[in-house]
């Protein structure tokens, strides 16, 4: 289906594996111009053709894998795609960002997405180029980690590939591009369970843009810009991620034995400043990025790919490990195996807790490291307590108990980021569509201490700026674009003044800034039809698309896209009990002394769904479903 | 004596993450360590400064008093991730 816009191929290809039979999947420019591409185009793709009894691991099952209009025009840190799919973790609709190359291949192959449905009866990879779609057999690979695959298929081409943990169904397994995961929520065991092991895309196709010049001017500016802040060009390239750990640690955000506490007393130990004290080697990162957050450190003499934070969190104070060099090989370990580092690492903590209550003699214990990497394997190979550990902590507390201190949402292992410290990235977590995930919850711990300070456990304004962040980052996500860009948003004085007057008294605006906010959230986009030069997305899309792009617009899509996921989990019966969290962190506080330090879920709660227009039951009313043409029209 | 640790950026620059220095307050404090690395005070002032696990916003800023054995953390001033 060709089309009039700049920046897409105008084609979306479908793939029935049980048959063995490509289509082309229809998008009209329509749904272009409503959904964009990523994350938002693939839940209007699941909207319309998953159900209330779709198996998430069944032939019925899609997965869907697109790019956004962005990727692969050059644009910064620009280079990532999508895949979404029912999980088999949640049994609702997940969608992962992913880096590397994979979505840049894809394009030159010709494709903005891919639709995959049905099952092969045999193990085999599929080769997508700009001439034809061939499958083929994979006994040759099934059973290759994921570097021994992807060297399988050679350079010059993307490859998405899944491990050992993808084939065994692992209910959190990943898939991977280059070195960069679609972690979250067991994407790697829908394409396990369909039998594909990888697909491979070429070709030389080319992408056409509405507007070279300026376009190029603009690009221009957008690397400088990320140059010159001071979380994209100072902090992330040289701490990474992981430069976060100790401001957690500080500011009692960070999961520690199980989420008991917010603070390990080791944290220095599995810090980022000893990782690239100790052990980095140079950073790397995505194509087309200026920012290059990932690490590239040295172990027993061999360069692998550093820790995030969220593994140095999670596999250190969380089970209580102070060796950052054990962290550093598991973290080689799980992506071999091609696993989730983060709910593996939730998991076995809450396994550990299970033991040590004397709920399950699984021989985990909190400090003790000897065996997890064993573990790992078994959790991979579905061997002994791996078989169950691969279920993840929701499916583990049905079976054996402690369902208050099982770490997820909506079946989602939580991130490393300990919500009675932020209270407002504890409302991200329980309300955000793929469970519990920092990101997709509004990521607004950003604002309560790892960037800025703002007070952290007031319930004052966290539910509007949730929702603006979740919306701008929906938006930013289906353009194609890696969501630190959107750190732009945050202005630099503040984030280089955090003692000055001004940024004090920004900070008090902030907790107070709701109705502000509010008018942003909930009025149409037609009264937004302005520029943001914070959000360089709007003109790189009017400029690479053709479309007509304004914040209004932008925003709106955003809010039509979180919405959209939203209704797709309604579709598979989630209702407002499913919008929380473990009991520990509602209602045990983390602090006795202070009683602040708790998540107010339900106030919280109510306040967002106030402001997203959704009843009390977390349903969006029909009008602001209307409103957003959610559903197309 | 006053036990120092350095964070972030500020921490790879200075290439040191602890220190032991006598200040009887945290203006002092951060006047001693601008001289000994040779680091422009103001732009040390934008530090974000715990004391005793409190940050400095929440007492009484670059005046409060530090006492003997008190632990101060010193990070420098942006984050993201
Ligand atoms: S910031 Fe990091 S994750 Fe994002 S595109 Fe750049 S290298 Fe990739």
């Amino acid at each position: 289906m060709a089309t009039i816009y700049g920046g897409y191929t105008g084609r979306v290809l479908k793939i029935d594996l049980s048959l063995k039979k490509v289509y082309e999947y229809p998008f009209s420019d329509k749904e272009r111009e409503l959904y964009i591409g990523g994350k938002i185009m693939a839940a209007k793709i699941l909207y319309d053709n998953i159900n209330e009894k779709t198996e998430p691991l069944s032939p019925d099952n899609y997965l869907v894998i697109t790019t956004g209009p962005l990727t692969g025009t050059g644009a910064p840190s620009s280079s990532r795609f999508n895949i979404s799919t029912l999980s088999p973790l949640t049994n609702l609709l997940t969608s992962s960002n992913c880096g590397g190359s994979f979505g840049i291949y894809l394009k030159k192959a010709g494709y903005d997405g891919i639709v995959i449905t049905g099952r092969s009866e045999n193990p085999i990879w599929i080769e997508i180029t700009d001439k034809e779609v061939q499958f083929h057999d994979a006994k040759d690979i099934w059973g290759l980690k994921i570097s021994e695959t992807q060297s399988f298929f050679g350079d010059k081409c993307g490859k998405l590939v899944i491990g050992p943990a993808g084939e065994n169904i692992v209910k959190y397994a990943s898939i991977f591009s280059d070195e960069r995961a679609a972690g979250r929520a067991g994407v790697g065991a829908v394409m396990g369970y369909k039998n594909i092991k990888a697909i491979v895309a070429r070709g030389n196709n080319t992408v056409n843009v509405h507007d070279k010049e300026k376009l190029k001017n603009l690009y221009k500016d957008w690397v400088k810009k990320l140059k010159n802040h001071p979380i994209t060009g100072k902090q992330l390239p040289r701490l990474g991620t992981a430069g976060l750990l100790s401001v957690m640690n500080a500011r009692k955000m960070l999961a520690t034995r199980n989420f008991k506490y917010g603070q390990y007393k080791d944290f220095e130990k599995v810090s980022g400043e000893y990782l690239a004290e100790k052990y980095l080697i140079k950073n790397k990162g995505c194509i087309t990025c200026p920012i290059q957050c990932g690490r590239v450190v040295e172990v027993e003499g061999k360069q692998v790919k550093g820790p995030e934070l969220e593994t140095l969190g999670l596999l250190g104070a969380n089970i209580e490990n102070s060796s950052l060099e054990h962290i550093i090989r598991w973290n080689y370990v799980l992506d071999e195996l091609g696993m989730d580092t983060v709910s593996a690492g939730v998991t076995i903590a809450f396994a550990m807790e299970l033991n040590e209550r004397g709920l399950w003699d699984c021989g985990l214990e909190f400090g003790k490291i000897d065996n997890i990497e064993k573990t790992f394997e078994d959790i991979a190979y579905r061997k002994g307590i791996g078989n169950l550990l691969a279920e993840g902590t929701r499916a583990l507390s049905k079976m054996f108990g402690g369902e208050e201190y099982a770490m997820n949402s909506k079946g989602l292992e939580l991130a490393a980021y300990e919500p009675r410290g932020a209270v407002g990235q504890g409302l991200g977590y329980a309300v955000s569509n793929r469970g519990g995930c920092h990101l997709n919850g509004g990521y607004l711990v950003v604002l309560e201490g790892l960037a800025l300070s703002m007070d952290a456990y007031t319930k004052k304004s966290k539910a509007a700026l949730t929702i603006l962040f979740q919306n701008l980052m929906e938006a930013a996500s289906a353009c194609g674009s890696c969501l630190f860009t959107t750190y732009l948003f945050i202005p630099k004085y503040l984030l280089e003044h955090p003692n000055s007057f001004l940024t004090k008294v920004s900070l008090w605006f902030l907790k107070n800034s709701s109705p502000f906010v509010n008018i942003i959230n909930t009025l149409p986009g037609k009264f937004f039809k302005f520029n943001v030069s914070r959000l360089p997305h709007i003109r790189a899309l009017k400029y690479v698309t053709g479309m007509n792009m304004n914040f209004g617009i932008l925003k709106e899509i955003g809010e039509r896209g979180y919405n959209l996921e939203r209704m797709v989990n309604i579709k598979r019966g989630i209702n407002a009990k499913d919008d929380t969290l473990p009991k520990r962190l509602i209602s045990e506080y983390q602090d006795s002394r202070d009683k602040r330090s708790i998540v107010p879920i339900e106030d919280l709660k109510k306040d967002y769904y106030k402001i997203r227009g959704w009843d009390k039951n977390g349903i969006p009313s029909q009008k602001r479903i209307k409103r957003l043409r959610a559903f197309g029209g | 004596m006053i036990k120092v640790r350095y964070f972030g950026i500020l921490r790879l620059d200075i290439k040191k993450s602890f220190d032991e220095i006598e200040a009887q307050d945290v203006e002092v404090l951060i006047n001693i360590i601008s001289s000994k690395y040779n680091l422009d005070i103001d732009e040390l002032k934008n530090s974000i400064v715990f004391v005793n696990g409190k940050n400095i916003n929440e007492l009484k800023g670059f005046k409060t008093k530090l006492y003997d054995c008190d632990e101060v953390q010193i990070f420098s001033p942006v984050a993201g991730g």
